[in-house]
């Protein structure tokens, strides 16, 4: 079959570009260090990667977020426990204020202890994380109690859903577990405060069993934020262990074998320079010298 | 006798001259694509009793491969087809799914993710610009993908009104070849030439709009006639972007003309592709939108507002973030009395993210698969137009190579010829030499 020179040039250009074309490709795949840069280099892998981000945002927010509010609890926790330390102290003056050898000087001093222990409870009770107000019920913004320990917060408690369901308390009932002026712990200790004030023993004896279950009301408190604090970790070990399996996934779903492309491109960069060394070769059309 | 010995050597002369000239203009036209190889067609010329008395030049002769002909400009509008069609297409990936910033599933997992740091700092006033920032970058996202989209489709059809110009050029350059042609095969002529130019429009005109040509030189595009004989018809365009439409005036009136093929049908293709994936797009973050608004309205902000949108979303035009958003009346709380700490219609409005069935296009797929969907399809089809143009290439070649060992010029085909030319030459020369000088001795002889 005769080959007509044209021929020879076009097919040549047209073999170039086709290596050229590959050669660029590789070099791409190489440069990002992924086999899939655009939808069109495999619309079944990007699609899936699309999703896959997704999830791995979605993880990591909620390793993020549950770092936050584990950070929260536990610091919240070491308030509860702190109020536990001062409610132990407020029986021990309880009971020493009780006991009838006690002088009435002694009770007055044994009264300012209380109101430390009271104004620690209601510090407590007031306790501020990342500025909102963690036993003020739905109302985050303002502090919960005053200083005589009256309660201006609500009765709810704000919870937050991770995405894999778990559930766990970002603010309590402060009422429920401290109680207020009137009521609760705030109210005995107030009320022993008062009775020690007033010399009057039957009185400070019969705030024994109040703080006996105030005791009890802010252990159970811290029981649940511990519950809380095991979920949260729970959280973040599961979400950790996805976060881990989602980008072990989209690498083998999207990541290049570096290898296999470092082969294949000096495989194509080879056959460029056959092609390039054919084109030079070209050049040299003997018959026309011997014409001339 | 030495008459007939110098016309026997005259017209050996004459046939070297001719084949020298057809030589000639292989030569010349070696790199020029649309030339066929000529060749001289001789005739042995009869003397008395028979015998051979020179030789006579019949006429130039071109190479045709017919089938071939019209395999190459189907394998040529193929090739421009897919060409106009996916380039268009490729660019658009970057809009989709750009290789640096934000695409639209990312914006939209951003905005959920915001709300879900809300829902745990429902009265934190970071957390509250964060989702404003969010739904303010998914809807900015939302509409240049879209302004893109629409611009990509515009751009892809925007060489039209030329390459419509350029169709009825060549149309009518076709035309007036066909006359000439007539003629000058009448008076007995090949044309050679004039086939081979008439050839190069029609290629043109496959390259440009897929059009096919049968022997005479009548042009169609999918049976739509465009050059009757010596009539070229006129193709007009008219509308605009995914619209776009073609039309060629009949003498009654004018006939659409529908799935053209070359530059001009890949062009319009493109267009209506990127369209249909800007309309996909569209109800995708409309979709996503109205569910976020829905959720919003069922809350309370900061200040005791309700019913207040996160997106305007108006049929038919891109959405955008309401105005009147702020960070205080973002609904996070899902009544008035939980204000301002409950973020539990902040975490309804983030667990949209795994809702199934937010688009009616994907009625079991979550907001990202639907995304995923999308981006997938439309990947999928860049990457056949990509394939098939491929293939269009190497079949193109492949035919171009085969034409061309019949078609084309041989340099080394032509120098050879050209040395057996001369050789003639000289040889016939001195054949008319040796005639001379036999008649002169015969004639100082007598």
């Amino acid at each position: 079959m005769p080959i007509s020179d044209l021929s020879m040039y076009d097919s040549l250009s047209y073999s170039l570009d086709s290596v050229l074309n590959a050669l660029q490709q590789t070099e791409t795949q190489l440069g990002t260090g992924k086999r899939v840069n655009s939808p069109s280099d495999d619309p079944v892998a990007y699609g899936t990667s699309v999703v896959l981000n997704a999830q791995l945002s979605a993880a990591n927010n909620d390793v993020n977020l549950a770092q936050a509010i584990q950070g929260k609890l536990t610091t919240v926790s070491g308030q509860l426990s702190s109020a536990s330390t001062a409610i132990e102290t407020a029986i021990q003056v309880a009971t020493q204020g009780a006991d009838a050898s006690t002088s009435a000087t002694e009770m007055q001093t044994l009264a300012q202890q209380i109101g430390g222990v009271l104004d620690s409870v209601i510090s407590a009770a007031d306790t501020k994380y990342d500025g909102a107000y963690v036993f003020g019920g739905n109302q985050t913004l303002t502090a919960p109690y005053s200083a005589s320990g009256a309660y201006s917060g609500s009765s709810g408690s704000n919870t937050f859903t991770f995405m894999d369901g778990s559930r766990v308390h970002l603010t309590y009932d402060g009422q429920a577990i401290f109680g207020d002026s009137n009521s609760g712990l705030i109210g005995t200790l107030t009320a022993l405060q008062k009775a020690l004030n007033a010399g009057d023993q039957s009185a400070v004896s019969a705030t024994l069993s109040g703080l006996q279950t105030g005791l009890q009301q802010v252990a159970l408190a811290n029981a649940a934020m511990g519950a809380d604090l095991q979920t949260v970790s729970s959280v973040i070990s599961n979400q950790n262990t996805n976060v881990t399996n989602i980008q072990a996934t989209l690498s083998n779903i999207v990541d290049l074998d570096v290898a296999q492309a470092t082969s294949q491109e000096q495989a194509q960069s080879l056959q460029e320079q056959a092609l390039t060394s054919f084109a030079a070769g070209l050049q040299r059309v003997p018959l026309v010298d011997i014409i001339a | 006798m030495s008459l007939n010995l110098n016309a026997i050597g005259l017209s050996g002369i004459l046939a070297a001259e001719a084949e020298f000239a057809a030589t000639e203009s292989n030569l010349t036209n070696a790199s020029n694509p649309n030339y066929s190889v000529e060749s001289v067609n001789l005739e042995t010329l009869a003397g008395a009793g028979g015998a051979g008395a020179g030789v006579s030049v019949l006429g130039v002769q071109r190479a045709d491969t017919p089938f071939l002909d019209s395999e190459i400009n189907q394998a040529n509008a193929s090739q421009s087809f897919y060409s106009a069609y996916s380039q268009p297409l490729q660019a658009a990936e970057n809009i989709v799914a750009p290789s640096s910033g934000t695409d639209l599933g990312q914006a939209v997992q951003t905005l959920f993710d915001s709300f879900s740091n809300l829902a745990a700092s429902p009265g934190d006033a970071s957390a509250r610009s964060s989702v404003l920032s969010a739904a303010a970058n998914f809807s900015q996202i939302a509409q240049s993908t879209s302004s893109d989209l629409s611009q990509a489709a515009e751009q892809s059809v925007a060489g039209i009104a030329t390459m419509v110009g350029q169709v009825n050029q060549d149309a009518q350059q076709v035309a007036q070849l066909n006359g000439q042609i007539i003629v000058e095969q009448a008076n007995g002529g090949s044309a050679p030439a004039l086939l081979d130019q008439r050839d190069a429009l029609v290629n043109d005109l496959a390259s440009l709009i897929g059009a096919s040509a049968d022997s005479n030189g009548n042009v169609s595009v999918n049976g739509t006639p465009l050059v009757s004989g010596t009539a070229a018809l006129t193709l007009s365009a008219s509308g605009s972007g995914a619209s776009s439409s073609l039309q060629i005036a009949l003498p009654q009136g004018t006939i659409q003309l529908s799935q053209p093929g070359g530059e001009i049908g890949g062009a319009l293709s493109a267009a209506a592709s990127l369209t249909s994936l800007q309309n996909s797009l569209n109800s995708f973050v409309t979709s996503v939108a109205n569910a976020v608004n829905a959720q919003q309205e069922a809350g309370y902000g900061l200040d005791g507002s309700t019913r207040v949108p996160i997106f305007e979303v108006t049929d038919g035009e891109p959405i955008a973030l309401n105005p009147a958003l702020n960070t205080q009346n973002i609904a996070a709380a899902a009544s008035a009395s939980g204000v301002p700490g409950d973020g539990s219609n902040a975490g309804a409005i983030a667990a949209l993210a795994s809702a199934v069935g937010i688009d009616s296009s994907l009625p079991t797929g979550n907001a990202q698969q639907v995304f995923a969907q999308i981006t997938s399809q439309f990947g999928a089809t860049v990457q056949t137009a990509q394939n098939n143009q491929t293939q269009a290439a190497a079949s193109l070649n492949s035919l171009t190579t085969l034409q061309s060992s019949t078609t084309g010029v041989s340099l080394n085909a032509e120098l050879t010829n050209l040395i057996q030319y001369q050789n003639d030459l000289q040889a016939t020369t001195q054949a008319v030499q040796a005639a001379n000088n036999m008649v002169s001795y015969i004639i100082q002889e007598l």
